[in-house]
């Protein structure tokens, strides 16, 4: 048997009778622990106004989330009525669940998020996935990663990971390999396409780029319920994940999986279609499109402006990639330079290396630690034969009748960067030599394309567009920005988050609300103290397991194995659970909840299981004005008012199976 | 159940109660004691679930106000400056003493006029202010106020046109209409009786299409209503006025009942379609002014005169304007024309809502005496001449001013000494900071409440009141039963409080008035139901009555407003002068006011809205109604109502955007009659140029006069209409970001 909650959305006040008897009932405090919660939310431009609510108790889930999750083992769902209960003892008793220390935050307990969820540019709940890993809940992880996360797939392989530069594992030996985490779900969890999601939004958003950010709007529009078309000018969807990282690193299959999945859900990706960006623009708007997000990234390649920079067997890093990715045939010499210290100059030494090149360097001019390539990348890269060259510039490409025939270069010192991402260094005397090579590649950053960009939308001095850094609109209202090509070129993971705010901004304009929001506070994972216990066993991170070099130079077989199973689960049990309640952040709807107190145990809805006893229904369901809630076994409520129905627009899970018939307000 | 008996039990018991706050609803409650302690409150456990009264949410907190830390427990004496809140606690004999020798000072000094004695507070039979109105009386009298700060307009306007103040129909008789129409009217909030939202959600659900009318998109709209029409405050007449000549133009109206039933539509007719005054009253016309397009107008006039019968709800709230009480008398007229009246499933108008049983009108209590301050007097019973009313007492919203002034400003008394019994007077007011001033200036000043409320502050002894749950009274269902009420006593009183009544007595005891009251409070509560006929009707046991705590009333039918008059009318005259439902009044003819039209207008004059000069500095209109959360100031810093809905001004972002106000951010509101502080919230829930306060919040004022608190009263005006509705919501303001 399974009791559950009905509610009747149509016959919702917003009252909180509910909220304030539970309160009464449970003599629960005014304060953060809400075991009811009525969640508002209000749609549309005045006057066509929208107002509906969700009475969020706990749902007492099919699949208890929270109950997984602990690591107490404090939550049981019970056999005989399916009721899911706390025991306030064990919570946060027998083994650790939050060690951060008050000071630095000053958060109450339930608000305390651990270092790398404040690292994560897109704030991933990323203890909550480890735990649900650590406990063999694959499928539920990826769901929690999916909340927020738009392409796991492509961010379990080719994320920076902030993350775990801020994990506190490093503090006992070191981090935890959060990414490869994510991918080993990812990989692991057979796909399961969703249903389209509804529109229940008069507008429709027309994006303009597949890449990242726009992508990452896409998905967050579509869940608001918009309409999303996204119109890329090439024949592959992806931006630069499909054009400029190469097969080795993310295989093709794989950002179809994502990519896949965001279609099922009803975006609209047209390729092939390249908007024209001045009056292309206004001819979207007048084809009805509430809003637009140019999301065009920035993926024109270019080259130092030395002498030599133009001649044959020169060629820029991103060009490269773009043809090797889309099957061309590429000629390249047997002596390779690439000019830059990203990952897109690994990428491009390292596909050289595999298109036959023998001697491939190198020449950055950072010094080895400030690389901006991932560590991993240029350790694979050494391994593969290749040169690294730090703290080098790059005077004059050499030539003897028009080829390449070498590169000269001098160490430099000092190396500063403007705030327009500028170098400035001096040269150290007398330190030229010159690399003898017959192809040099440029790998040294990307701009934006803009070429017709409508005069009405301003652009800054780096060739990027301007738009207002606190609402993503450019000078011209209705039109919005994200990604690289507001910010120039950044990682993925930053122009998925950049996506997500454009988003966010762009429901406000077309909600006819104001588009600024109060800053909220933030904290600096700096700023968080962990206190680890002292007597933490020591257990090393896992290594990726990976190809052999002369398995990798045969073709671009991706390099990183990942994971088994009893290796990522092992490596999940490193992680520190710095912030705790992991309940709450599991669950779909925060049930869980915490009061401001001294040891803030969990509690939550028990769906008064005392008052059953009684004959009684829960309080919320008594006290309930309007008669708009209801309780009873899930078999009776859905035969008295008829199945589960989504209520669209708050927070719903399908790995859960909540115990709640929905009756959505009718618009 | 004894004190004794009580004090003796460890079992958990379920004592049944009703508050008896000045709320539109009346709710059962069964509250747990345990051990002498409330330990949880529940609702109305009727078996019939469908016609459960269920308590809102501000019941459910209740244990949190009655056990709230602030509450008062003994009389404090004021050892501060007015205001600061310095007082220290004295004994009852000291308070008494002291107030018994200033009233004599008083009354020796200056004579009885310079007494004021004001309030509200408990709204039982017994456990009122009734025992200190009869003890001053006997003391020589004092002077009070005229009017009830809530419906004056819609009191004003019943009077006029019916001659009858019970105008409401059974909440369940909406469920017989074609066609509702919530104008100006929020049954969610404010309640409008326990059983209203629960009657129109089956309204909703019965596919009877209801359209809500108002500057807000008010909880009942956004749960009820298919259809929302923003209008710009104060303008509802101008509307109404346009619907009438559309109705006139295509001739919709009911004719025959307006020949049978009312005098005066000709008139109306005139007025409406521009013989009168040359002004034809289009819908562009109340397009102009009201902000709701010409179309709208048409099309709601159209389905109001096509779908019988038709249920238009007017309220209170935008009666509390500049001359409000038009838009009573309006509607009034509107239904009229469509023959709603007097049949089910229509509605007689006037926003009163009243029902003839169980209405707090026709409530118990200690018989008075007449205050011999208002002796002599021209006679006023059924004027609507306001003036006549206000040649002893000061108009309600004027009391400030009243005191200010005195004798010298036109008023009837020059008062030296208030004392408030209960009501929270200084906040609930127009113009806080004139209040202020005003309290200042007395010689000497009592209150007696259940919290050092922003009025009580200003007291030279405050006196500690106990809450419904620690007394035995008769409550009723305000307007709108039909059911009677038995609040127990479930837990001793708290500290030394006292009831109202027991203050009343005490205050009679120490002036030496033998023999004032000998009845104990078990008596008084028999008597009552033994000698009121409606008890007497429907109470056939008293101690089953007390145990149950409410006797609901059956009927076969609901009740309809007027339904005598109506069917046969020769036998069933209307209580007017033409004993017809006067669209035109002669007795407001005779007044002879162009402010006071013997037929209904929308009154082209001055008034503080968007077209005032004034708007040029203070471009935003302010609303202040009801509050959610609270009872108008009473349920303050309940701590489980403010986390749900805490205290903001409502602002359109079209509003907000250029001010650079962001959802949650501090704001001030100002205009010349003061500034508050309050968090700005963002919504397309109102309408653009208007903001909204809801009414109550305790004033606080800072070192600057700034008041923290964000109450409204601040910045209301302390006028009145020409009928006599206090004009709070006829206010400009400017808001900015602090």
């Amino acid at each position: 048997m399974q009791l559950g909650f009905y509610f009747d959305q149509n016959r919702c006040t917003g009252c909180y009778a509910c909220a304030i008897a539970c309160k009464d009932w449970h003599d629960v405090p005014a304060g953060p622990a809400r075991w009811m919660r009525l969640l508002y939310r209000e749609e549309g431009k005045f006057p066509k106004v929208f107002v509906s609510h969700m009475a969020t108790p706990c749902y007492h889930c099919a699949e208890p989330v929270c109950a997984y999750v602990c690591p107490s083992e404090a939550i049981t769902k019970r056999e005989e009525d399916g009721i899911v209960v706390i025991d306030r003892e064990k919570c946060r008793e027998e083994k650790a669940c939050g060690i951060i220390s008050g000071e630095g935050t000053s958060l109450l307990y339930a608000e305390q998020e651990a270092p790398c969820q404040v690292s994560c540019p897109v704030h991933l709940h990323i203890p909550a996935y480890i735990a649900l890993i650590a406990k063999g809940r694959f499928k539920e992880a990826l769901e929690v990663i999916r909340r927020r996360m738009p392409l796991p797939s492509v961010c379990g392989r080719v994320c920076l990971h902030p993350c775990e530069t801020e994990c506190r594992r490093k503090d006992v030996e070191e981090p935890v390999a959060i990414m490869a985490l994510k991918g080993f779900v990812t990989d692991n969890v057979p796909q399961e396409l969703p249903d389209r999601l509804p529109l229940t939004q008069p507008d429709c958003v027309a994006i303009v780029g597949s890449g990242p950010a726009g992508l990452a709007a896409a998905y967050d529009l579509i869940r608001m319920g918009y309409g999303v078309t996204v119109f890329e000018s090439g024949p592959v969807v992806g931006g630069m994940l499909t054009t400029a990282i190469p097969e080795h690193r993310l295989p093709r299959e794989v950002l179809k999986r994502d990519i896949d999945y965001l279609e099922a859900l009803g975006i609209d990706i047209r390729t092939n279609t390249r908007v024209d960006l001045g009056r292309g623009l206004d001819d979207l708007l007048e084809e009805g499109y509430g809003a637009l997000l140019l999301a065009l990234g920035a993926s024109k390649g270019q080259k130092l402006d030395i002498a030599g920079a133009n001649l044959k067997g020169t060629l820029d890093g991103v060009s490269l990639m773009q043809d090797i990715k889309s099957g061309k045939s590429i000629e390249l010499g047997e002596k390779v330079l690439v000019i830059g210290g990203g990952n897109v100059a690994i990428d491009c030494a390292r596909s050289a290396r595999r298109l036959g090149a023998n001697a491939v360097r190198v020449a950055c001019l950072e010094c080895r630690e400030d690389m901006p390539a991932e560590d991993s990348e240029i350790r694979q890269a050494e391994e593969e034969g290749i040169e690294i060259h730090c703290s080098l510039t790059s005077s004059l490409v050499r030539e003897d009748n028009g080829k390449v025939t070498g590169v000269e270069c001098q160490e430099i010192e000092g190396l500063q960067f403007d705030e327009n991402g500028q170098p400035s260094f001096k040269v150290v005397k007398d330190t030229g030599h010159v690399f003898d090579v017959d192809t040099v590649i440029f790998a040294i950053g990307q701009v934006p394309d803009l070429t017709g960009l409508s005069g009405d939308i301003k652009t800054s001095p780096m060739g990027t567009i301007a738009a207002d850094a606190g609402t993503f609109m450019t000078a011209r209202r209705g039109i919005f920005s994200a990604g690289d090509v507001m910010n120039g070129p950044t990682s993925a993971v930053d122009a998925i988050a950049s996506g997500q705010k454009a988003a966010f901004f762009i429901n406000r304009y077309l909600q006819g609300d104001v588009l600024r929001v109060r800053p909220q506070k933030t904290i600096s994972p700096k700023d968080i103290t962990v206190d680890i216990p002292a007597d933490k066993e020591k257990q090393p991170r896992q290594v990726m397991p990976t190809l052999s070099v002369s398995e990798r130079m045969s073709g671009f077989r991706e390099v990183a194995l990942g994971f088994i199973e009893a290796e990522a689960i092992q490596e999940a049990e490193r992680c520190l659970n710095c912030a705790g309640h992991l309940c709450k952040d599991a669950c779909p709807y925060s049930a869980p909840q915490f009061a401001d107190e001294e040891k803030a145990r969990m509690q939550k809805c028990d769906l008064c299981v005392e008052r059953w006893g009684d004959g009684q229904k829960p309080i919320c369901v008594e006290a309930c004005p309007p008669h708009a809630l209801d309780a009873g076994t899930m078999d009776e409520l859905k035969m008295k008012y008829g199945d589960v129905t989504e209520a669209h627009s708050f927070n719903y899970s399908r790995t859960v199976q909540p115990s709640i018939v929905t009756k959505p307000k009718q618009r | 159940m004894s004190p004794e008996e009580r004090s003796q039990t460890n079992d958990e018991q379920i004592v049944l109660c009703t508050s008896a706050f000045d709320c539109g609803g009346r709710c059962p409650l069964r509250v747990h004691v345990k051990d002498g302690v409330i330990t949880r409150i529940e609702g109305d456990d009727y078996s019939d679930e469908d016609k459960q009264l269920r308590a809102c949410w501000r019941g459910r907190a209740y244990r949190h106000w009655i056990y709230h830390p602030d509450r008062l427990l003994y009389p404090l004496k004021r050892t501060g400056e007015r205001g600061t809140g310095q007082f220290e606690r004295i004994t009852w004999d000291e308070a008494m003493d002291t107030i018994v020798s200033e009233l004599k000072r008083i009354k020796e000094t200056y004579g009885n006029g310079a007494i004021f004695l004001g309030g509200g507070g408990h709204l039982g039979a017994l456990h009122t202010r009734g025992a200190l109105n009869k003890a001053l009386s006997m003391f020589g009298g004092y002077t009070s106020s005229y009017g009830n700060i809530s419906s004056e307009g819609a009191v004003w306007a019943v009077q006029a046109s019916y001659g009858d103040v019970m105008v409401g129909h059974s909440r369940e008789d909406m469920l017989n209409s074609r066609l509702i129409i919530m104008w100006g009217w929020d049954p969610v909030r404010m309640i409008s009786g326990t059983d209203a939202i629960g009657n129109l959600i089956k309204a909703k659900e019965a596919g009877i299409p209801i359209i809500s009318i108002g500057p807000r998109y008010e909880d009942s709209a956004a749960t009820l209503a298919a259809e929302w029409i923003p209008i710009i405050p104060g303008t509802d007449a101008a509307m109404m006025v346009a619907v009438a000549y559309v109705i006139i133009k295509e001739n919709l109206q009911d004719q025959a009942f307006l020949d049978k039933y009312t005098v005066g539509f000709d008139k109306f007719e005139e007025y409406v379609t521009g013989i009168e005054d040359g002004a034809e009253k289009t819908p562009a016309w109340a397009e102009a002014i009201s902000g709701v397009p010409a179309e709208t107008i048409i099309d709601l006039a159209r389905r109001y005169a096509t779908n019988k019968p038709a249920c238009l709800m007017d309220c209170q709230g935008p009666a509390r304007a500049a001359f409000g009480e038009q838009y009573n008398r309006c509607a009034i007229a509107l239904t009229a024309m469509t023959g709603n009246i007097g049949k089910p499933g229509g509605s007689a108008c006037g926003g009163l809502m009243g029902i003839p049983y169980g209405h707090m009108f026709r409530s118990s209590g200690i018989p008075g005496m007449r205050n011999p301050t208002e002796v002599g007097g021209p006679s006023i019973r059924g004027t609507l001449d306001l003036n006549l009313r206000l040649v002893r007492r000061i108009h309600t919203n004027r009391i400030w001013d009243g005191i200010l002034k005195g004798k010298a400003g036109g008023y009837p008394a020059d008062v030296k000494m208030a004392w408030f019994a209960g009501g929270n007077i200084l906040n609930q007011r127009g113009n806080i900071n004139k209040g202020v001033q005003a309290l200042k200036s007395l010689e000497f000043i009592v209150a007696q409440d259940l919290f050092l409320t922003p009025t009580a502050r200003y007291a030279d002894i405050v006196l500690p009141v106990k809450s419904f749950v620690e007394k035995n009274d008769l409550t009723r269902p305000w307007p709108s039963g039909p059911y009677l009420c038995f609040s127990n006593q479930a837990i001793e009183p708290m500290g030394e409080c006292k009831t109202d009544w027991e203050i009343g007595c005490l205050l009679a005891e120490k002036l030496g008035y033998e023999d004032f009251d000998n009845k104990t409070e078990d008596e008084w509560l028999r008597t009552f139901v033994s000698e009121n006929p409606e008890y007497q009707r429907f109470i056939k046991n008293y101690d089953e009555f007390k145990q149950e705590g409410i006797q609901r009333l059956q009927f076969d039918e609901p009740y309809i407003a007027f339904k005598a008059q109506i069917e046969d009318p020769e036998n069933n005259p209307f209580n007017t002068p033409s004993g017809k439902i006067e669209i035109f009044s002669q007795r407001l003819a005779d007044l002879n006011s162009l402010l006071t039209p013997p037929v209904p207008k929308y009154i082209i004059a001055e008034r503080e809205d968007r077209n005032h000069p004034l708007a040029k500095k203070y471009p935003l209109q302010l609303l202040s109604p009801h509050p959610r959360v609270r009872v108008h100031s009473t349920l303050q810093n309940v701590d489980w109502l403010v986390e749900v809905d805490p205290h903001v001004m409502w602002i359109n972002p079209a509003d907000a955007e250029p001010r650079g106000i962001c959802d949650g951010d501090e704001v001030y509101v100002f205009n010349d009659r003061g500034k508050i502080a309050i968090k700005a919230w963002v919504t397309r829930r109102i309408v653009p140029g208007v903001v909204s306060i809801y009414e109550g919040a305790w004033y606080e004022p800072d070192e600057e006069g700034i008041d923290r608190g964000g109450c409204v009263n601040v910045l209301t005006d302390d006028t009145y209409s020409p009928g006599g509705a206090a004009a709070l919501k006829t206010v400009l303001v400017e808001t900015a970001k602090v």
